[in-house]
């Protein structure tokens, strides 16, 4: 029937929306979390309305002023070598920065979770063949492969964005996995498994929301790394050539001589936004770690914390023990 | 027995350098009709077509692209064990091996002396602060771990560039380029090395030396936690000798594994590093091979990166592997 | 405790690093040799220095400094300098030559004085040799060659077995039907097709060889091999030249090339002295243009090798001796309109790029005046529609310079039916709105900008279109693009090449608008044919007047070229037009200040 067809997909997704609202609240209520929210959004805001907050349009050549004129009230940050406006070109660079970022970070998350979720729980040769082709991509050193993949098929923010995805899978899929083969191991799942359901029935209403907390997390961290990546890609010339992003204004303002000319501006400016931006996903990120896992607070002593905990951290420690026993190869006896 | 795992790990990093060796044998004959297409020498404008078919059949016979793709894959492998990377695009064709061994020292120097100074610095400072626990030095470590994580290096480097290289002049903003032509291990020209290489070094320290320092103190704290050593003794492990050793090796192998996955990181991350300071290294000789299509160097250049990574990978699992409590406890168990 | 004073002993090893460097900053600048200090900006220095491969960033201006041509071309005079040769002459007055003879018979006397660094003369053989290399491709395959040896007679068989089929060049060992006496040991007899411009390439190009040490290659050991023997290795690696100055191979490196000047070098001064004045110069490789001019500043270096931006002229002019020499240029910036599409990439837009009256209001349109100010910052020139520089010894200079004429512009469009529909900042015609984007890198991305500008005011639309990394074979080799902009050099020295690949040849050429006429490529042949040079003189004139009214390469301007230099250390720099400061006429005259 179409209304129980419809309840089907709206449920998980009404659920999932949920989720996430309830984690946005602990976040809010954190300290750092609400900073690192707060950052994003204002982020957010400024990407999606530059033209609006922008005073000059950077991409127009007759908006230009005067040379290399330092912060001023025309300009509040100042004018490059080529008269262009700082500030202007650093709301604009917010949009490369934070499109990427998210997109990337939400693609990563999916396919790694799938990837992690699938060898985690169905074992043996899936597994097997998995983790290989992971330890792989893990050696391939990422900065250099995405230079020559560039190189081969052109150089573009959504071809950035699929070797970004292709090989920041790998990282995260491992983590997911070692999960699962905990969760796996539950009376919830197992208990599932004995009233007889699919496999794919168990994966996606068992498994995925007992890692779910380490995805959103992991999301928050991947974008802010993400970031940094794409900026250090910008700065090397690698991306799209035509957009202003903070990657970009940073290499131009070292090969325009912002250093000899003393320009500080120009390298301030940018690096504020990367930092800006890259931080607001660390502090979510962290604040996530810190809801999800509070083992190692900064603020209290360690008594108090090891005693709040549920002994968490301990078992870990001690499990740790026992896999590098078990790694050694010999056996108690 | 022991040794099974040793010889497990060696035959899982063989398979996996296989892998890279294939898929760095393919990358650039990939994504055109003609596998030979980017081997060809650009067609100059007084060329007739036919001229230039004759040019395209001449360089696939010297590459061997007349053979089969499987006869070409062996010859690949069989130079590769001999040590022999091709020959680079560049006139003359230089080996690539030549290009990567002059280079290599230069991009180590900055490596090794970053890990070195990020662990020593960083373990230091770690202990320090955990000892003073809750007071200045330990806040102030953890304040700026969670700033500092957000600054690339790449971004530290320029802001330190511009300021103590350009403004104050206290130390060179960019490296010396007659430093690495003429150098004759002089006590001079090793002081002018280790000016040069200070700024670029401490951009790539200071995310690391955060980093060990938060993780030396949070594992020096749990192990002088007296709730700790309750915990464990009622676990049943009551030699207090053995469960140091036990904590330990805990602390130890994050902090080993860490060092090692430093390497490989350091290396491919050090070409953003290199372009900032235009210090002539391995990351630079990278960007140049991407910028003239100089498809050996540059793959060859990946291989290298991957083998670095790879055998820093498995340097970790034997020291895994050797810091096995059970072996440090003289086999008794 | 034992940390803390571990920490103690880091820090004051690391401020006596410091320390150690602030002494160092004195005001006036010392050096520990004699050497000029040229700065180069590239990627890197080559390295391997075979003459004829080498054409990355400097290899082609070292190449030129360690071996010689036979002749020099001096633009100025229209005439050629001697090098190894020391003069030369037609057997035949070319206008005297009988129809059936497919050629032109050209005698070359080489200087009796000229000898390699090894101490061994340059004979004729070697002159052979290197031509007879240059021309087997079975020895020396196409790729890389930058010695054009299209005009010789001396023919291989193109099927690469090595086997000459026709010899156009005559020595002594290889006399073919010339007789030689005892004192013809130093002549070369060339065949070269027959049209005036066919000693040029031979006399300019080809950088001589010697025998005694290039005979390694062969059919087997071609010259770039892709996998070079280790005796090719050690050739490439040091070269030995005829030319003034040696290289210093055991202190040469990645990062720094030196360069000896040869006391025995054959040519002298008027007054029969050492010809160059420097007697050694250390190039200095730079990865980053600010990186260099930092050096420059400090004193590290005397000159740099390269043009520089315009931003720093008015520090550089600041700093105590340092000047900043501005030189003409010898090429011209156009827009290049594409004005015969394929079919296959063919749209409406394009096809009105076809109509005359529509291009020549864009020729209208762009002001060369606005654009140099704007995006050369006035460091530049304006060009005639012959496309010749003003400095240039035939620019037709009846035609006129930059006429803009924006209501001119306009009306035409307006009586052609261009016309602005409801409401459109644009004109169109017959529904095909006046929308184009002009390809390119984007280092012309400002000066498109201000292009847009000008064209908005006659109502048509432009945008910039990024070219990629390939944008010769990816757009302009096959023709599929609207508007480029194009840099073209046109000289006495280069016309007949040059007019052919830029006017004529469709294809992998720079003729990236596919222009077909014939008419006027007969006048281009007929002027690279005729072996009378008043008639080839009067046909460039004429040439010129053609391509000023096709309006299919309009001219933008001519930037300038600015190099700085120091003065405090060597002193005599000459300013020559259409090069850098550093020159062959400096070298020949810098002296170092004694202090």
């Amino acid at each position: 029937m179409n209304n129980t067809m419809t309840k089907k997909i709206l449920n998980p997704i009404i659920n999932f929306l949920q989720t996430i609202g309830g984690i946005i609240k602990k976040t809010w209520n954190h300290k750092k979390g609400r900073i690192g929210l707060i950052l994003v959004v204002l982020l957010a805001l400024t990407a999606i309305f530059a033209p609006l907050i922008a005073p000059y349009d950077p991409y127009d050549v007759l908006q230009r002023g005067e040379r290399g004129v330092g912060p001023s009230l025309d300009h509040l940050l100042g004018t490059t070598s080529f008269g262009q406006d700082i500030f202007s070109m650093l709301v604009y660079g917010a949009r490369v920065s934070m499109t990427i970022g998210i997109i990337t970070a939400i693609l990563i998350s999916f396919t790694g979770a799938i990837i992690g979720i699938a060898a985690g729980y169905l074992g043996k040769l899936p597994d097997a063949v998995i983790m290989r082709i992971v330890d792989v991509m893990l050696v391939i050193p990422t900065l250099p492969i995405t230079i020559v993949l560039t190189n081969l098929f052109g150089k573009s923010y959504p071809m950035l964005i699929f070797i970004f995805t292709l090989f920041g899978w790998a990282g995260l899929s491992r983590v997911v996995r070692s999960q699962v083969l905990t969760i796996k191991n539950t009376n919830y799942v197992k208990s599932a498994e004995l009233f007889g359901g699919s496999k794919w029935y168990i994966m996606t209403k068992h498994i995925l929301p007992g890692v779910s907390n380490q995805l959103i997390m992991n999301t928050a961290m991947t974008a802010a790394g993400v970031m940094i990546a794409e900026a250090g890609l910008s700065f090397l010339g690698l991306g799209n050539t035509e957009f202003i992003s903070w990657g970009k204004m940073l290499a131009d303002a070292q090969s325009s001589g912002a250093f000899i000319l003393g320009y500080w501006w120009w390298i301030l400016a940018p690096a504020l936004g990367i930092f800006l931006s890259v931080s607001s996903y660390m502090l979510i990120g962290f604040s996530l770690e810190e809801i999800f896992n509070p083992r190692m607070s900064s603020n209290s002593s360690q008594f108090k914390v090891l005693k709040t905990l549920s002994g968490k951290y301990i078992q870990e420690l001690f499990d740790e023990m026992e896999t590098i026993d078990n790694q050694g190869g010999e056996h108690n006896d | 027995m022991k040794f099974d795992y040793v010889i497990k790990r060696i035959s899982h990093t063989i398979l996996i350098f296989l892998a890279v060796v294939t898929i760095n044998f393919f990358i650039p004959r990939i994504g055109n009709d003609d596998p030979a297409s980017r081997y060809y020498p650009p067609q100059i404008g007084t060329m007739t077509d036919e001229e230039y078919d004759e040019i395209k059949a001449l360089t696939r016979e010297q590459y061997g692209f007349d053979k089969s793709p499987v006869e070409q894959y062996l010859i690949y492998v069989k130079n590769l064990l001999s040590g022999d990377l091709g020959n680079s695009f560049q006139p003359g064709r230089p080996k690539v091996m030549k290009l990567i061994t002059e280079r290599l020292p230069w991009t180590l120097v900055l490596s090794l002396s970053t890990m070195m100074i990020s662990s020593i610095v960083g373990i230091m400072y770690g202990t320090f602060a955990a000892k003073k626990r809750g007071r200045l030095p330990d806040t102030l470590l953890l304040a700026s771990s969670t700033l500092l994580t957000a600054l690339p290096a790449f971004i530290i480097a320029l802001i330190l560039s511009m300021i103590i290289g350009f403004e104050l002049e206290w130390l060179p903003g960019y490296a010396d380029p007659s430093m690495m032509t003429a150098f004759d291990w002089s006590f001079e020209q090793i002081l002018n090395v280790i000016r040069n290489a200070t700024l670029p070094v401490i951009s790539m320290s200071i995310g690391g030396i955060v980093g060990y320092a938060v993780s030396t103190r949070n594992s020096v704290i749990v192990v002088s936690s007296d709730d700790y050593i309750l915990t464990a003794r009622a676990k049943g492990l009551s030699n207090g000798r053995i469960l140091y050793r036990h904590t330990l090796t805990n602390a130890l192998l994050p902090i080993v594994t860490r060092f090692m996955m430093g390497l490989s990181a350091l290396i491919g991350g050090a070409v953003v590093i290199e372009k900032v300071f235009n210090w002539n290294g391995m990351g630079t000789l990278f960007i140049n091979a991407n910028l003239q299509n100089d498809y050996p160097l540059m793959m060859g250049v990946m291989l290298f990166l991957s083998s670095i990574a790879l055998l820093a990978n498995l340097t970790a699992d034997l020291l895994y592997f050797v810091l096995d409590p059970r072996i440090m406890d003289g086999g008794r168990r | 405790m034992k940390n803390n004073r571990f920490l103690l002993l880091l820090i004051i090893v690391l401020m006596s690093i410091v320390m150690s460097s602030c002494g160092e900053k004195e005001d006036s600048v010392t050096r520990d040799d004699e050497a000029l200090h040229v700065g180069y900006i590239s990627t890197g220095f080559p390295a391997v220095f075979m003459p004829w491969l080498s054409n990355q960033g400097i290899a082609t201006e070292l190449s030129s400094m360690i071996f010689s041509t036979l002749f020099a071309y001096d633009s100025d005079n229209d005439v050629f300098d001697p090098l190894l040769g020391d003069s030369w002459e037609y057997l035949v007055d070319p206008t005297e030559v009988p129809e059936d003879q497919d050629y032109l018979a050209v005698k070359i006397n080489l200087n009796k004085e000229a000898t390699w660094s090894d101490g061994t003369p340059v004979t004729p053989e070697d002159v052979y040799f290197s031509f007879d290399l240059a021309s087997d491709f079975s020895r020396s395959s196409h790729a890389g060659t930058l010695a054009w040896t299209g005009d010789l007679m001396h023919d291989y068989n193109s099927d690469y077995s090595g086997e000459l089929i026709r010899q156009g060049i005559f020595t002594k060992d290889h006399p073919g039907d010339y007789t030689f006496t005892d004192e013809d040991d130093h002549v070369v007899y060339l065949h070269v097709k027959k049209v005036l411009g066919g000693i040029t390439p031979l006399f300019t190009t080809i950088l001589i060889l010697p025998e005694h040490q290039y005979n390694i290659i062969s059919h087997v050991n071609k010259l770039n091999s892709t996998n070079p023997t280790s005796a090719q290795s050690t050739l490439y690696n040091n070269p030995m030249g005829s030319g003034p100055f040696t290289l210093d191979v055991d202190n040469s490196g990645p990062g720094v090339i030196i360069l000896n000047r040869r006391d025995d070098y054959h040519l002298k001064d008027d007054n029969g002295d050492i010809l160059y004045k420097v007697e050694s110069i250390k190039f200095i490789n730079y990865l980053d243009e600010i990186v260099a001019i930092n050096a420059l500043q400090e004193g590290d270096i005397d000159v740099i090798d390269n043009s520089i931006s315009n931003i720093y002229i008015d520090t550089l002019n600041a700093v105590k001796n340092v000047e900043v020499d501005s030189s003409v240029n010898d090429f011209v910036s156009t827009l290049c309109i594409n004005l015969n599409v394929p079919e296959e990439y063919s749209t409406p837009q394009r096809e009105l790029l076809k109509d005359p009256i529509l291009r020549e209001a864009i020729m209208l349109a762009l002001d060369q005046d606005y654009l140099i100010t704007q995006s050369l910052d006035g460091e530049g020139s304006s060009v005639r529609g012959g496309l010749f520089t003003e400095n240039s010894i035939y620019v037709n200079d009846s035609i006129s310079m930059d006429d803009h004429d924006l209501d001119k512009a306009n009306q035409i469009l307006e009586d052609a039916g261009y016309t602005f529909e409801a409401g459109s900042k644009f004109r169109s015609k017959d529904g095909v709105l006046l929308d184009y984007k002009i390809t390119g890198s984007p280092g012309v991305k400002t000066t498109i900008n201000y292009i847009q500008v000008l064209f908005e005011q006659i109502g048509i639309k432009i945008e910039y279109h990024e070219g990629g990394t390939n944008p010769t074979k990816d757009y302009f080799y096959i023709g599929n693009f609207d508007m480029t902009i194009q840099n073209v050099v046109f000289s006495m020295v280069n016309v007949d090449m040059m007019f052919r690949a830029q006017f004529v040849t469709i294809g992998y050429s720079s003729n990236y608008g596919r222009l077909v006429d014939e008419s006027f490529e007969a006048k281009i042949n007929e002027m690279r044919t005729t072996l009378d040079r008043t008639r080839k003189i009067e046909l460039i004139f004429e040439i010129q007047e053609d391509l000023d009214s096709m309006n299919y390469k309009i001219p933008l301007y001519t930037a300038n070229t600015s190099s700085a230099y120091r003065t405090d250390i060597f002193s005599g720099w000459v300013h020559v037009d259409n090069v850098l400061i550093f020159n062959s006429d400096s070298l020949q005259n810098l002296t170092l200040n004694s202090k």
